[in-house]
C-alpha cells in the first residue's frame, strides 16, 4: 500500500504534461519509429504477412516460369506485365494485414490513446514499404533469372521497381485503413484497391517494359519514371491529409 | 407548379435541337464509316464522357465539403454524383464501343482511353459497393468521402497522364474533334447544343435524386413519430 | 512542481447512434478531487459517455472541456494524457505484458525504468508474470494489466469503464486503492452498476 502510494505521488503527476506542449514533429517521428519497430517485432513473432506473401509470390513465379517453358524469350510487354501482376497480388495478399490486425484485435483503441494519428499512418506506411521492398528484392531477381529477361537498362529498371513499389505500398496502406475502419470486410480489398492501383500499374508496366528494349526511347522511359515518382508523392500527401479523418471515425 | 420550370423546358428544347441538328442539319463527315454518318455518335459520346469525368470532380468537391463541415447532405450529394457518373460512364462506354466497332472493326481494343473509362467505371462501382457495405450513416459518410478523395490522384492520372504515356487510337478521333478535321458545323453543334443540353440534364437528374433523398428522410421521420405515438 | 488543478465540464452533450439518442442533453461539472460514478441500465450510454470524455468519440452537439490549471483542452487534444480502461481495450497478444507497457509508455514519451515497471506490476498484482505473453493471461490478469496501462503515466484524469469485472477480491481492493489515491490528485470517473463501486463516488450521474 505504502509503496504504491509513493508511486502515484503528486510530484510525478505533472510529468507527462510537459511532453504535451511539444507534441510536435519530433514526437511524431519518435512515435512513427516506435510503431514501425513494434510492427516488425509482431511480424517476426508470427510471420503471418511475410509468409502469406512469399508463399503466394513463389507459387505464381513457379507457375509462370513453368508455363513459359523456362528460358523461352517472352516479349518485353508480357515480361513486364507478368512481373507487376505477381508483385501486385503478392503485395495485396499481405499489406492489408497491418491495419486489419489492429482492428481485429481491438488494439486500435490503445494506439489512439497513446499516439498522434499521423504517427500511426507513417509507422504502418514505413512497415508496408519495407515489406514491399523485401518482396521485390526476393521476387524480381528470381523472376529475371527464371524467365531469362534481357535487362538493357539495369539502373532504370531498379528505379522503376523502386518508384512503383512505393506507389504500391502507399495505395495498399490507404485502402487497408479504409477497409479496417469499415469494420473489416477483407473481401472488398481487391474491388476497392483495383481502381486506385490500376493507373499506376499501367505506367509501371510501361516503364519496366522499356528497360527490356535496347531500342526504346530514353525520354519516354524517363517520363514514365517521373510520372511514377509524382504519383508516389501525390499519394503520400493524400494519405497524410485523409488518414486523421478515418482514424478518428467511430 | 414545378420549381424552375423554365430552365427544365429549356433543357428539353436544347436537347431536341441537339438531336435535330445531329441527324438532320449536320452533314456526313469525311473519313468516317457509313459514308461519314458514323461520325454523328460524337454528339452523344463526347458529352457523356465529359459528364462522367465531371461527375467525379463534383463528387470529390462534395467529399471535401463533407470532411470539412460534417453535414450528412454533402455525403448524399457526393453519392448522387457518383451514381450519375456511373450512368453517364456506361453511356460513354457503349457509344464508344459502337463507334470503335464501326471505325476500327472491334468493339473493344484496350486502347488507353477505353481502359481509362473502364477504370473510372470500376471506381464509381467500387465507391458505391463500399458505401453500401456500411450501415451507420456517419461512418459511411466519412469512409466513402475518404475513398472518393483517395481515388483522386489515380483518377487524375488516368485522365491526363496515362493516355499521353501510351499512344492511343483516339489521337486520330480527338484531333478530328478538337483540331477541326470534322466539317465546319460539327463543333458548334457539339459545344453549343449537345454539351449544354447534357449538362442541363445532369443538373436536373442531380436535383431529382436529392429530392428523392429528402422524401426518404421525411418518410423515416414520420415513421419514427408514428412509432412514438404507438408507444404512448 | 505546482500541483495540477483539474476540472471537467460537459455542456449540453448529445450523441446519436443511427436514430437512437444515447446521450441526451447532459450537463455536469466535475471538480478536482471528485469521483463521479455513472450509473444506469445496460445500453443507457455509460460507455459512450466515457468515450466522449476520453476524446475517443465526438459528441453530435455540445461541448466537453477539460481544464488543467484553467487552461482549456478538447478531449481529443487531451486524449493521450488521460488514463482509460474499458472492456474493449486490448493489448498485443504476441507481446508480453512488459513489452506492451513499454511500447505504450514510450509512445507517450515516458521512459520507464526497471524499478518503475517492477512497482507498477507489484501494484496491480502481476509481479513475476510480466514476461509472459498476454495471450497466456486469464481475463482477470488482463483486467489487472489494463489498470497498469491506465495508470502508468500517472494521469490526473482516470476514466474507468466497469473497472472490476473479472477481478477477484484482492483485485477489487487493488482497484479501490487506485481510485482512492487518484482521487486526491485529480478526477476519477467510473461507469458501473456494481453497488460496491458506487460507494466510491462523490457524485452520481444516472443515465437512462
Amino acid at each position: 500500500m505504502g509503496r504504491s502510494n509513493a508511486f502515484i505521488g503528486v510530484d510525478m503527476v505533472a510529468q507527462p504534461n510537459s511532453s504535451q506542449q511539444n507534441g510536435t514533429t519530433l514526437s511524431i517521428i519518435h512515435q512513427t519509429l516506435l510503431i514501425l519497430r513494434k510492427d516488425i517485432l509482431l511480424e517476426l513473432r508470427n510471420r503471418a504477412a511475410i509468409q502469406a506473401i512469399l508463399l503466394f509470390s513463389i507459387t505464381t513465379l513457379i507457375v509462370v516460369g513453368f508455363s513459359a517453358g523456362g528460358g523461352a524469350n517472352l516479349p518485353p510487354d508480357t515480361l513486364a506485365s507478368l512481373l507487376w501482376i505477381i508483385l501486385f497480388f503478392s503485395a495485396f495478399s499481405g499489406l492489408s494485414h497491418v491495419f486489419i490486425r489492429e482492428e481485429e484485435s481491438n488494439t486500435a483503441i490503445a494506439l489512439r490513446l497513446t499516439s498522434e494519428a499521423n504517427a500511426v499512418l507513417w509507422g504502418k506506411l514505413l512497415f508496408n514499404t519495407l515489406l514491399t521492398f523485401v518482396i521485390i528484392i526476393i521476387i524480381a531477381p528470381l523472376y529475371f533469372i527464371i524467365l531469362n529477361a534481357p535487362i538493357v537498362q539495369p539502373g532504370k529498371l531498379v528505379l522503376s521497381l523502386f518508384t512503383g513499389g512505393i506507389g504500391l505500398s502507399v495505395s495498399a496502406t490507404i485502402i487497408a485503413v479504409i477497409i479496417a475502419r469499415s469494420h473489416g470486410k477483407p473481401a472488398l480489398f481487391g474491388a476497392i484497391g483495383f481502381p486506385i492501383l490500376l493507373p499506376m500499374l499501367f505506367i509501371a508496366v510501361d516503364a519496366t517494359r522499356l528497360t527490356f528494349q535496347s531500342y526504346s526511347n530514353i525520354n519516354v522511359l524517363n517520363r514514365d519514371i517521373l510520372g511514377l515518382a509524382s504519383f508516389d508523392v501525390l499519394m503520400i500527401v493524400t494519405a497524410g491529409l485523409l488518414f486523421p479523418y478515418v482514424w478518428e471515425s467511430e | 407548379m414545378i420549381k424552375g420550370l423554365w430552365w427544365k423546358i429549356l433543357v428539353g428544347v436544347w436537347m431536341s435541337a441537339a438531336i435535330y441538328c445531329a441527324f438532320i442539319v449536320v452533314g456526313p463527315a469525311q473519313g468516317f464509316s457509313m459514308n461519314g454518318e458514323g461520325a454523328k455518335i460524337i454528339f452523344f459520346h463526347v458529352p457523356s464522357a465529359w459528364l462522367a469525368t465531371l461527375s467525379y470532380v463534383v463528387a470529390a468537391f462534395y467529399a471535401i465539403q463533407y470532411l470539412m463541415r460534417h453535414n450528412i447532405e454533402s455525403d448524399e450529394k457526393c453519392a448522387t454524383s457518383m451514381e450519375l457518373g456511373l450512368v453517364f460512364g456506361i453511356c460513354a462506354t457503349i457509344t464508344g464501343s459502337i463507334f470503335s466497332r464501326n471505325e476500327w472493326g472491334k468493339y473493344w481494343s484496350f486502347d488507353p482511353r477505353q481502359t481509362s473509362i473502364l477504370v473510372i467505371l470500376l471506381l464509381f462501382t467500387a465507391y458505391l459497393v463500399l458505401r453500401n457495405s456500411i450501415t451507420e450513416p456517419r461512418k459511411r459518410a466519412i469512409i466513402s468521402s475518404v475513398y472518393a478523395l483517395a481515388a483522386l490522384p489515380p483518377a487524375m492520372f488516368l485522365i491526363w497522364v496515362v493516355p499521353r504515356v501510351v499512344e492511343s487510337l483516339h489521337q486520330f478521333a480527338n484531333q478530328a474533334v478538337v483540331g477541326g478535321g470534322l466539317g465546319g458545323s460539327y463543333r458548334p453543334v457539339l459545344y453549343f447544343l449537345s454539351l449544354p443540353a447534357f449538362l442541363g440534364l445532369f443538373i436536373w437528374m442531380f436535383q431529382l435524386r436529392m429530392q428523392y433523398y429528402k422524401l426518404y428522410l421525411l418518410n423515416q421521420k414520420m415513421k419514427a413519430e408514428k412509432k412514438q405515438c404507438n408507444l404512448k | 512542481m505546482t500541483p495540477l488543478k483539474l476540472q471537467i465540464s460537459f455542456e449540453r452533450v448529445f450523441k446519436k447512434y443511427g436514430d437512437r439518442e444515447v446521450i441526451r442533453d447532459i450537463c455536469c461539472d466535475i471538480q478536482h478531487g471528485q469521483v463521479l460514478v455513472i450509473a444506469g441500465p445496460n445500453g443507457s450510454g455509460k460507455s459512450t459517455f466515457l468515450r466522449i470524455a476520453a476524446g475517443l468519440l465526438k459528441p453530435d452537439s455540445g461541448n466537453v472541456h477539460i481544464s488543467v490549471n484553467n487552461i482549456r483542452f478538447d478531449p481529443q487534444a487531451y486524449r493521450t494524457q488521460l488514463g482509460y480502461l474499458s472492456p474493449d481495450l486490448t493489448f498485443y497478444n504476441e507481446l508480453s505484458a512488459v513489452e506492451n507497457l513499454l511500447f505504450f509508455s514510450s509512445l507517450r514519451g515516458i521512459r520507464l525504468q526497471h524499478d518503475d515497471l517492477a512497482s507498477i506490476l507489484e501494484m496491480v498484482g502481476l509481479r513475476g508474470r510480466g514476461r509472459d505473453p498476454v495471450s497466456a493471461y486469464s481475463s482477470g490478469m488482463v483486467q489487472r494489466l489494463k489498470f497498469a496501462f491506465a495508470v502508468l503515466h500517472h494521469p490526473p484524469l482516470l476514466l474507468l469503464d466497469e473497472p472490476t469485472s473479472y477481478l477477484d477480491e484482492p483485485g477489487f481492493r487493488m482497484a479501490e486503492r487506485i481510485v482512492k489515491s487518484y482521487k486526491q490528485n485529480g478526477i476519477v470517473m467510473i461507469a458501473t452498476n456494481d453497488p460496491r463501486e458506487k460507494e466510491w463516488g462523490d457524485l452520481t450521474l444516472s443515465l437512462g
